[in-house]
């Protein structure tokens, strides 16, 4: 790359020999732009079924994100509960509402960012957070889009766009008009979390076992958040919900038997992993859904978006 | 956590006997009364080789036999009254089977099991389904296994005394329902753990340098950390990619990052559905039995993982779908 454009380095590292992946900033590559954030509550009738719409004045479908704030519980683990917490929504989380079922949906199209409960959330408010980018989920070149208004504050395109061409914002690498989701890399932690052999029997039918790890965050408040577990050859993004079925004579829809998951609250976010076994008396040999002894490695990136923070 | 069974099954004639008033049969194996010309109460035995079960205390100990209308139990209108009898065991450390001798002529175990029941089958199922009588011979096996000589390997005997049944004659030896003995080792509760959280980071000095941009009618000069667009003090995921790739369904797509660790990536599903316009945050995972808003279910769900390697980002979804993703350079290692 031509040697111009704007790059922080971390302090006390030298931002002419600072490596790309290393430096706080650079013009050289985009980010992601968030275009409109703020909350959301809607209360869900009596069928379970509701649709909440954000219009976002794209003429494309942006990408985004978006998390819902509840009470975190999971009676196997503990008895405790933790009001205010957030969950990622899209997966599979055993603290959400204990049943391990999602239920509510997000997705934008070129109109709308929408949140939608399906059948499930009956009679029940539902709160979260939307974060919308002005970068788009989909292919898109059209010049039919978000306009530049406030012409001043710095804006970087992406090599080669011409910067004043104020109908592709989504062609801008960095622009002061829209908000960005950062981190502090001394937020980034990872730890191992082992669970034992697991295996059913005829006397344990359905036996579960769960393990967890709190990263306290310092925030003071419920951060924007990923997280991730490793195996030996990849890492993979949570939530991560992995089924195995008795076989094909005996499927259960709700056997969801592998979960990898976390929530965030003031304190801490918390990283489970979780296991459940099967018996099954049918099949030759009789069916017995077993898990190995396994150590996952997990990590999270604690964003410094306070998701319960402003709106803009 | 794991409890450990341990299943045996007799596997030849010999392991089977019982007598009655008329005389005794090596090779069958009945429990109940006799037939209705006889009357008299049966007394079974059977035998289980190689018991790989450690010497000590167990946790439980059943044998299962089949005793439902089709295979070689009784029909339901033959059946009369309930079961009633008592279980010991051959008291030796490695007995035989019953090839030499009536088993009842052997010693037996203090401990006596018991059981008294409907002669219907138990509800809870068994091999090839439910038609299954479960009677606890804990005691008498304990015993057994007490013994100081006994090893994993060695076998064991079980002999049953009909007391009055009601119940008319069971075999138990159908081939395809041939009885068994379950033994648990131990009761181990569910696993849960002892949990040390990870300390909260110390983060860097606010120092008075850098680039700060506040919200709008925020001064940048005062604003709180959460007033901010942007501020050089913290990161900012970067994007070395972006595009878009159509994915095979339960087929994983590789996208190469040129990078030599695994750096963050983010990614969208369309969904599949004609007329949809409809696009997903990855990961995606529709659980249970819920259905999403294109009327996808668990049974046939569209779900999507992404993972990264120190070569590829990867993508996998349940159904043919087009994926939009970003792929960072910054670093998740």
């Amino acid at each position: 790359m031509a040697n111009y454009g704007i790059k922080i380095s971390k302090p006390s590292s030298d931002v002419k020999t600072a490596t790309d992946k290393d430096v706080i900033f650079t013009s050289k590559y985009r980010s992601l732009k968030v275009l409109k954030w703020g909350n959301f509550t809607f209360n869900v009738p009596d069928t379970g079924n509701y649709t909440h719409t954000i219009a976002h004045g794209l003429s494309y479908a942006p990408a985004f994100d978006v998390f819902t704030k509840g009470t975190a519980a999971f009676s196997f683990l503990t008895a405790s509960t933790y009001a205010d917490a957030w969950f990622n929504v899209g997966g599979s989380n055993r603290w959400f509402q204990q049943d391990g079922h999602g239920g509510i949906f997000a997705y934008t199209d070129s109109t709308n960012l929408t949140i939608q409960s399906v059948g499930v959330f009956k009679s029940t408010t539902i709160t979260g957070r939307y974060y919308i980018y002005v970068d788009p989920c989909q292919e898109y070149t059209s010049t039919n889009n978000y306009n530049l208004t406030g012409d001043y504050g710095m804006k970087v395109s992406k090599a080669g766009q011409d910067v004043k061409e104020t109908n592709k914002e989504y062609n801008m690498a960095f622009s002061t008009k829209y908000n960005s989701i950062q981190y502090y890399s001394e937020s980034v932690k990872e730890k191992n979390l082992t669970l034992p052999i697991l295996f059913a029997s005829p006397k344990d039918m359905t036996p579960e076992e769960a393990t967890y790890v709190d990263f306290t965050h310092g925030l003071g408040y419920a951060p924007y958040f990923q997280a991730f577990y490793e195996t030996s050859s990849e890492l993979r993004q949570l939530p991560y919900t992995l089924n195995k079925d008795y076989g094909d004579y005996e499927y259960d829809p709700n056997w969801n038997a592998f979960e990898v998951s976390a929530w965030a609250d003031a304190t801490r976010i918390r990283v489970t992993f979780w296991r459940r076994s099967g018996w099954s008396w049918l099949g030759d040999p009789m069916l017995n859904v077993t898990w190995p002894a396994t150590t996952i490695n997990v990590k999270v990136f604690p964003f410094a978006e306070n998701l319960g923070g402003l709106s803009g | 956590m794991a409890n450990e069974t341990y299943i045996t099954i007799p596997t030849a004639q010999n392991d089977y006997f019982y007598e009655d008033s008329y005389g005794s049969y090596l090779g069958n194996f009945g429990i109940g009364n006799a037939d209705y010309y006889s009357g008299g109460d049966i007394k079974g035995a059977i035998y289980f080789n190689a018991v790989n079960v450690a010497r000590g205390t167990i946790n439980y100990a059943g044998l299962y036999f089949w005793v439902s209308t089709n295979g070689k139990g009784i029909p339901d209108d033959e059946r009369d009254g309930n079961w009633s009898f008592k279980i010991k065991a051959v008291d030796e450390d490695n007995t035989g089977d019953f090839s030499g001798a009536n088993p009842f002529g052997r010693t037996q175990t203090t401990a006596t099991d018991s059981s008294s029941n409907s002669d219907e089958p138990d509800t809870s199922a068994g091999p090839t389904g439910s038609g299954w009588k479960e009677i606890s011979v804990t005691l008498c096996v304990q015993e057994v296994m007490n013994r100081e000589n006994w090893e994993s390997g060695n076998s064991i005997a079980l002999l049953l005394y009909d007391i009055d049944s009601g119940c008319e004659n069971k075999y138990a030896i159908d081939n395809d329902r041939k009885s068994f003995l379950l033994i648990r080792k131990s009761a181990e509760p569910n696993f849960k753990p002892t949990v040390s959280p990870v300390s909260a980071p110390t983060f860097p000095s606010a120092d008075n340098y850098g680039i700060r941009i506040s919200y709008p009618g925020y001064d940048v000069k005062t604003a709180t950390e959460n007033q901010l667009y942007y501020t050089s003090r913290k990161r900012l995921f970067k994007i070395i990619a972006q595009g878009k790739i159509t994915t095979t369904a339960d087929t994983v797509y590789q996208v190469a990052h040129g990078q030599s660790y695994k750096p963050f990536a983010k990614a969208y599903v369309k969904s599949p559905k004609s007329g949809s316009t409809k696009r997903y945050q990855m990961p995606r995972y529709l659980p249970g039995e819920q259905t999403d808003p294109d009327g996808y279910s668990s049974i046939d769900p569209l779900d999507g993982a992404i993972a990264v390697d120190d070569t590829y980002v990867k993508f996998k979804t349940t159904k043919a779908c087009e994926v939009y993703y970003y792929i960072f350079i910054d670093e998740l290692d």
